[in-house]
């Protein structure tokens, strides 16, 4: 519990280096170094598919906003492919969000996850990993039932 | 024997990015690398090419890894300087510092001699202090070079009952279940917890704090040991107050 919210919000060095195991590609955004010296938000590349109807492999930039982390469910946003681009359902038109003012962004519809993250336990490499693995599935496995476009 | 053939009948990999974690595979026989990375967990879900290293010396594994070998796994070659491989238990020693080289700007320098197995040993100590003196050490990690030639880290410390005084310089791990503990010689375990300052207080404005090394380490790159100078030992509670002595850790 004291490591929980102990080390603050945001995702530490360390946890940092935990996802690089899957995702080398992960970089930091260092605009949101946060004051406690965690990263507020990172970018992933993760491969998913590009619709429902067409299984052919899609890298997509993913920005994950870790702000609230571990309380609040964390967000993710497509940084590209641009939207026009985009053909999964799960995921949303452009628009602009405080985290990128400046760039277009298109949020990841995570459905009702963020009721499942919330009665996860309190431990920060869980939660973060859990997180992970549902942006994953969402980008493998498309949800016409939950359709965002 | 039993424990000898346990130890052979497995491979141990770990990750280049992350000291702590380590996989242990049941193996009988050799294993191909790309089942190893697999196997372990560490295949990339991101498309990102990884490689499996030998850990002891950093050499690329290119076709089968043998039960009874530890190697890592990573998109590079492991930096050996952070000696992930070879971390043992905290040994004592008694040693005789033979060698004393100055570093950074404050007095402080580095101490070295040799320990009965060939290795050796490196602690940190103020200027004069170290060379052609008998001192009680412990050493917490060890690398072999390319050259065979063993190195070892560590840091002396006083007696059982005040082990630590202000002033003094010593190593702490960050990460792994030993991270930022103290050797006791109480307990002949890393079991000091450390605490670094979270502020900076001192007049000069010198003094490293734990946010200050963090911010260090996404600019200049993380460290598994970081280099401290104790502020205080309680002696009750045994614990060690410190901050972060940058000429001794980056």
């Amino acid at each position: 519990m004291v490591e929980y919210l102990g080390l603050g919000a945001g995702i530490t060095p360390d946890e940092i280096r935990r996802v690089m195991i899957q995702y080398p590609s992960t970089a930091a955004v260092k605009q949101h170094k946060m004051s406690n010296g965690n990263l507020g938000v990172i970018q992933v590349s993760m491969i998913g598919v590009s619709s429902s109807g067409n299984s052919s492999p899609v890298t997509y930039q993913v920005l994950l906003d870790f702000r609230g982390f571990p309380s609040s469910t964390p967000q993710a946003f497509i940084r590209s492919p641009r939207s026009s681009e985009i053909r999964h359902c799960n995921i949303h038109k452009s628009s602009r969000y405080p985290i990128a003012p400046n760039i277009d962004l298109c949020a990841i519809c995570i459905g009702r996850y963020a009721s499942d993250f919330d009665s996860l336990p309190e431990e920060r490499l869980m939660r973060l990993g859990c997180y992970l693995n549902q942006i994953q599935y969402i980008l493998s496995n498309p949800n016409p039932n939950s359709k965002a476009r | 024997m039993a424990m000898a053939s346990e130890a052979t009948e497995k491979i141990r990999v770990g990750h280049v990015e992350v000291p702590e974690y380590w996989v242990d595979l049941h193996a009988v026989a050799s294993m191909a690398v790309n089942d190893v990375i697999t196997r372990s967990g560490m295949r990339p879900r991101d498309g990102s090419e990884v490689h499996c290293y030998l850990a002891n010396d950093g050499s690329l594994v290119t076709e089968e890894v043998v039960p009874g070998q530890t190697v890592l796994v990573g998109t590079s070659a492991p930096n050996l300087r952070v000696p992930i491989s070879n971390r043992i238990s905290p040994r004592e020693h008694l040693f005789y510092v033979k060698w004393e080289r100055k570093i950074g700007g404050e007095g402080m320098s580095i101490g070295s001699g040799w320990l009965g197995d060939g290795c050796t040993l490196w602690v940190p100590g103020m200027e004069g202090s170290l060379a052609s003196r008998h001192k009680r050490a412990v050493e917490i990690t060890r690398e072999v070079n390319a050259n065979g030639k063993m190195h070892a880290q560590g840091y002396t410390f006083m007696n059982s009952d005040n082990p630590y005084v202000p002033g003094d310089l010593a190593r702490i791990t960050t990460s792994g279940e030993d991270a930022f503990r103290l050797y006791d010689p109480e307990t002949s375990r890393l079991s000091i917890p450390v605490r670094i300052i979270h502020e900076d207080r001192s007049e000069d404005g010198s003094r490293m704090s734990f946010r200050d090394a963090r911010h260090k380490e996404i600019d200049c790159g993380t460290r598994f040991l970081w280099g401290i100078r104790i502020l205080g030992f309680d002696t009750e509670r045994r614990s060690v107050l410190a901050f972060v002595e940058e000429d001794l850790t980056w």
